[in-house]
């Protein structure tokens, strides 16, 4: 019976998710039903599944899921309120004369705005309705402008202090300080992969991205000391939080909370927070958060109810019949992940997939910070793939009907390259995440040890 | 018809006035998280129960804004499949989803979730653990859970209203999807 209930579970699950009903609330269905079963059948006892209510009291005692709101309000304030929006503007005067220059513009952009970048749906929307416009109007290739927003709008995932990586921290139970240390060399090796590509295009099809015609009213101080205005404080902020959670002066909780209430300042300061936008504000974090953290309430049940029905062990069982050992597994467990973003959004694999995943990779004996960056990397990749990645479906709704869908798609290609090359490149060397402990010290170790004093 | 209707809007209306409400406290806990950790950094002062009201403002936007979440149809979708069905096919879809799923597991947990709430709050109980000295009552979060699935289910009567008005022919359901950010 039991070899069948496991199975049976997970392909109901299927099914049922491609029905298109909220996902949070499918799963908890799929895992009370099975949970009914489960308890006549005489798997477990009934008291077995009160042991949910206690769960969603733990979410609510849980120091990583707090820093949740806290980050995505800092994003969608920096969005509503337009500080954003200016620091693009003002970071295109500086850029704008060089080829590519709206491009690289929104690859910085889009680092800034890492925190909401978690969401693809609502990162690819802002990113797009700011800076697709104004590169369009530059005259620029339709396929490289949309691919920059693409990845401009999914690169934050891998950038502490990113949703995902909290997320995957969470699902992986890796310490979230150790996450953030070791995904801000990847993170950062990608920004520069993205920005050498934008230099080696533009250099060799310069008529993709024409510079801005020349400003000849500014001086070049006074586009300075206008960028400055508009940029300085934002990135300031943004780069402070980060250096404060990575050096580990505040948890990322406080970082969140501290970005926030200098956001605020800094809008309140130059008069562009209005009631309006602090609430729209409000509003999407509620929504977004409200969202998370039931599919998390949603998918921790099923996860629940599927180990009651020995669902862990025949997992493992299938994973067993898998070659090569632990290289074999990560590569099958990146192809699996990279397919199953066809259709599903980051959090539904995070919550669903990874919990069952994860016990696997510590008995391969895997490094798991080294994994869980390896994971975020790969699921950026899998959001910009044509013809279902999410991101390319939320660019579709905010690009103007003269672009057609394959140019969306060309766009997205020399990114994705450049993602499997980074996903190559962590897995060929790991020392990119993880640091090689100090090297022992050579030569005699002498080791003076006090000698007890005698006993008089 | 119209009177089931008259129903739905007013159960948004309610879910809404939640909403509206209790998003202030998302504002509140970054303040309030910033002046703790400003406190104990600089002054070297931690209050636990300054520490604890984190979690009730979380509690609070988290399990009372999951209505309103639903009301705006932002609980994502795996729709791929779905979504060449065309608006009565998904409002079938919904209103069995809702009928099936959605119903059963507000039920369940307000069922399960009050005697815990009752428990607490009658025997005045406090989230003082071994590591905090909370003087915050424990009925409260424990009471957000019921509350929050009550107000779920109630949109969920809501929904499935519209739903079978949409069936019926009687009124197409308002588009909500896909809006959360606005594109003006």
């Amino acid at each position: 019976m039991g070899e069948i209930l496991a199975p049976a579970m997970f392909l109901c699950l299927v099914l049922a998710l491609f029905l298109g009903f909220p996902v949070a609330f499918t799963l908890a269905a799929v895992g009370g039903a099975f949970g009914i079963i489960g308890v006549t059948t005489g798997y477990f006892h009934p008291a077995f599944l009160i042991n949910m209510v206690f769960r969603i009291q733990g979410v609510f005692n849980n120091d990583n899921l707090l820093a949740l709101p806290l980050l995505i309000f800092m994003g969608m304030l920096l969005e509503r309120t337009g500080i954003a929006q200016d620091m693009f503007v003002a970071l295109n005067r500086l850029f704008g004369r060089l080829a590519g220059g709206l491009a690289y513009t929104t690859i910085i952009v889009g680092a800034a705005l890492s925190a909401i970048t978690g969401f693809v749906s609502a990162s690819v929307v802002a990113i797009g309705l700011m800076a697709l416009p104004v590169m369009l109007r530059s005259k620029y290739d339709p396929r490289l402008a949309t691919g920059v927003v693409a990845a401009a709008g999914t690169l934050a995932q891998v950038i502490p202090p990113s949703l995902v990586l909290i997320i995957l921290a969470e699902q992986l139970e890796v310490s979230l300080l150790e996450i953030y240390r070791g995904a801000l060399l990847p993170a950062a090796l990608l920004i520069a992969l993205y920005l050498l590509y934008i230099f080696l295009a533009t250099r060799c099809f310069p008529e993709w991205a024409p510079p801005a015609p020349e400003d000849e009213a500014a001086t070049r101080w006074q586009i300075l000391v206008e960028v400055l205005r508009a940029a300085g404080a934002p990135l300031v902020i943004v780069s402070a939080v980060l250096a404060a959670i990575y050096f580990g002066v505040t948890t990322p909780t406080e970082g969140g909370a501290i970005g926030v209430c200098a956001i605020l300042l800094v809008g309140l300061a130059s008069q562009k927070l209005t009631g309006r936008n602090l609430r729209q504000a409000l509003d999407v974090t509620g929504i977004l958060c409200s969202g998370i953290i039931f599919l998390l309430l949603g998918a921790s049940f099923f996860i629940l109810v599927f180990r009651g029905v020995g669902g862990d062990l025949w997992i493992e069982s299938l994973f067993a019949h898998l070659p090569a050992g632990q290289l074999g597994f990560i590569v099958f467990v990146n192809a699996a992940i990279f397919v199953l973003a066809f259709f599903m959004d980051f959090f539904e694999i995070a919550f669903i997939v990874l919990p069952l995943i994860a016990p696997l990779a510590r008995q391969h004996g895997i490094d798991m910070v080294w994994f869980t960056v390896l994971l975020a990397v790969n699921l950026q990749t899998s959001f910009m793939h044509p013809p279902f990645g999410i991101a390319l479906y939320n660019l579709r709704s905010v690009t103007p009907a003269t672009i057609r869908t394959s140019q969306i798609y060309w766009g997205a290609v020399p990114f994705l390259a450049l993602q499997i090359l980074m996903v190559g490149l962590l897995i060929a060397f790991p020392q990119i995440v993880t640091r090689p402990p100090a090297a022992p010290p050579t030569g005699p170790i002498t080791i003076e040890l006090p000698v007890p004093p005698a006993d008089n | 018809m119209r009177h089931l209707l008259d129903i739905a809007d007013k159960i948004d209306a309610l879910n809404r006035t939640v909403a509206r409400v209790v998003r202030w406290g998302l504002l509140a806990n970054a303040v309030l998280i910033t002046l703790n950790a400003l406190s104990r950094k600089l002054l070297s002062i931690a209050y636990s129960s300054a520490f604890d009201l984190q979690w009730q403002f979380f509690a609070a936007t988290v399990l009372l804004m999951a209505a309103y979440t639903f009301q705006r149809d932002e609980h994502v979708r795996i729709d791929i499949v779905t979504e060449k069905l065309g608006e009565r096919g998904l409002a079938w879809i919904d209103l069995a989803g809702i009928c099936l799923v959605l119903l059963p597991v507000c039920v369940v947990l307000v069922w399960v979730s009050t005697p815990q709430f009752l428990t607490s709050f009658l025997s005045g109980e406090s989230r003082a653990t071994r590591e905090s000295t909370s003087e915050i009552p424990g009925w409260i979060i424990k009471g957000f859970i019921p509350a929050g699935f009550l107000l779920l289910g109630l949109q969920g009567v809501a929904e499935a209203i519209r739903c079978v008005a949409c069936i019926r022919g009687v009124l197409p359901r308002p588009v909500r999807r896909n809006m959360l950010i606005e594109k003006s």
